[in-house]
């Protein structure tokens, strides 16, 4: 850079304070200096603030002497410093206008608050939403059936152990193969024993019969064209369950028979327990469950319906088990046994669009 | 010894009124700045009766804010607040908003000190006004190199004086921006 170059650049950035009153007037009215006109020049080249100034000025239609009278004196109070309070602007539009470090600071803060608060709601939700309603459920199905409450958390607990072992989780193609790991069977077994046992010993309460009652009406998701002879449900359902109890008394008894034949008779048992005493009840108690949104413990009593396929009401489980599957979110299962309800030729009155 | 308010800078006033709250010298800024602050509020108000009363209000909030926060450029502070004002002025009278009253936030301009020629300013500078758009740098040039006048600028190019002014600052502008992209790499 030359030595013109240097004189160029410093004349670029040339800095010079602002004009006084009398140069503004003076430039006004074309009477400045010949020898300070360039000086003036170059200030206005670079501030913006006398530019203005000197167009709002123009517009003035007296002198501007007369006008800056008219301006009143500003008072300055007495201004009380706190050092520990930030001194807020009086005007909203100032507050917008601080500098933007402050402001980040702000925004930092509000976002950080709003995620925080983003973080509480979501798990607010999912308490209320996923947790709350399941804890409701029960709480809902124990006072339905008070006299049986103590059967109820118990059959809660273990449904619900039962779902989460994946019982149904890893169900095999077949539906009947479905249960065929021992512990499960026997887990299976228990429940429907104790369930029995506890329905036999105080019966089924009102307010149980009424969804019972309900739930043996056609049922809204099937199709209006059913094929079921409701004579046939009802006889089967009314079957004895005092039944149940002496056949699975005769068959402990028996168990000093061959090891063949004492198998024979625990399947029989198991069978018939299903199928003669619990039958339709099974299936009623599956429903009422379904009804009261409490699917896990639906689906116990569905699954021991599913468990012989000669059950008049084995399509109709294999439905309502899906539906409480997909109720709980499980597309996988709900898949497969949509798959063996399809095997069925009656499959078609039942309303499949009601699934994903 | 009498303080020479008239001789003391800006920065120099501001100082006294924020560490001994000096009413005198701020009374010196109300006198040196008030045709300026008059005049910035009669370009974007159009309101004589409206630009005398903020020109004392603008006074009046900085010597309360003055005590209160740093005021690091002074020129930059004036001409901000009198915007503000304008602002705040224009939407309680629910008028529109011209792009003028646009407040720059570019805290860099403040403190990018370019009249210091060092071998950095000399460099970037140089490679910015080779950079800059031709009809950018023709403004400077004439301006600045060939030291032609406002007057004869705006006859040459047929526009208006303002319209001169405010195209070289647009330019200058362009090239700060340049060199402090440059120097600040």
């Amino acid at each position: 850079m030359n030595h013109d170059a240097n004189v160029f650049y410093q004349s670029v950035f040339e800095q010079s304070s602002c004009l006084r009153k009398r140069q503004m007037i003076a430039l006004l009215e074309g009477r400045l200096f010949p020898e300070e006109v360039r000086a003036v020049e170059i200030h206005l080249a670079d501030c913006n603030l006398c530019v203005e100034t000197l167009e709002g000025l123009k517009s003035l239609a007296g002198p501007l002497e007369t006008v800056l009278e008219k301006i009143p004196t500003p008072n300055y109070p007495d201004v009380e410093i706190d050092s520990h309070v930030v001194y807020t602007p009086p005007s909203p539009i100032l507050e917008a206008n601080r500098p933007r470090k402050q402001r980040s600071i702000k925004l930092k803060w509000s976002s950080s608050l709003t995620l925080l608060l983003f973080l509480i709601s979501g798990v607010a939700f999912v308490y209320f939403f996923e947790i709350k309603p399941n804890k409701n459920k029960i709480e809902a199905s124990v006072s339905s059936t008070n006299n049986n409450q103590d059967y109820i958390d118990k059959d809660y607990v273990e449904s619900e152990d039962l779902i989460n072992s994946a019982v149904i989780r890893d169900m095999p193609e077949e539906i009947e193969h479905i249960f065929s790991s021992d512990n499960i069977e026997n887990s299976l077994q228990n429940n429907e024993e104790d369930a029995v046992e506890a329905i036999n010993k105080v019966g089924v309460p009102n307010a149980e019969k009424e969804i019972v009652a309900k739930a043996e009406e056609p049922n809204t998701p099937l199709k209006k064209e059913s094929t079921q002879n409701p004579s046939e449900v009802t006889k089967e359902e009314t079957t004895p369950t005092v039944a149940d109890k002496v056949k699975k008394e005769n068959i402990v008894n028996n168990s000093k028979g061959d090891s063949t034949q004492k198998e024979e008779n625990i399947k029989g048992a198991t069978v018939t327990s299903s199928d003669q005493g619990s039958k339709g009840e099974d299936f009623n108690y599956a429903i009422s469950f379904y009804e009261n949104g409490s699917y896990g413990t639906a689906l116990l009593y569905f699954q021991a319906v599913l468990k012989n396929k000669s059950h008049p009401r084995y399509t109709d489980a294999l439905y309502y088990a899906a539906l409480s599957q997909q109720a709980l979110g499980r597309n996988s299962e709900v898949k497969k046994l949509l798959n063996e309800l399809k095997k069925h030729p009656n499959y078609q009155k039942y309303d499949l669009d009601a699934f994903n | 010894m009498p303080i020479e308010y008239r001789n003391l800078s800006d920065e120099e006033l501001i100082a006294r009124v924020q560490d001994n709250k000096d009413k005198d010298a701020q009374h010196v800024l109300f006198k040196r700045y008030k045709h300026i602050v008059l005049g910035v509020l009669l370009y974007h108000l159009k309101d004589e009766s409206a630009a005398t009363l903020g020109t004392a209000e603008v006074f009046e909030y900085l010597w309360i804010d003055a005590q209160k926060n740093p005021i690091i450029s002074f020129r930059e502070w004036i001409h901000n607040t009198t915007k503000r004002y304008a602002i705040r002025y224009l939407k309680e009278q629910e008028k529109p908003i011209p792009i003028a009253l646009e407040i720059s936030n570019n805290k860099w301009e403040t403190y990018l000190n370019l009249q210091t020629l060092n071998e950095f300013n000399k460099e970037a500078f140089k490679q910015c006004t080779r950079s800059m758009s031709p009809k950018s740098y023709e403004w400077i040039e004439m301006f600045y190199k060939e030291e032609k006048s406002i007057k004869d600028i705006a006859s040459i190019k047929q526009v208006s004086e303002i319209t001169v002014l405010k195209e070289i600052q647009a330019a200058k502008r362009q090239l700060k921006v340049c060199i402090h992209q440059k120097i600040s790499r």
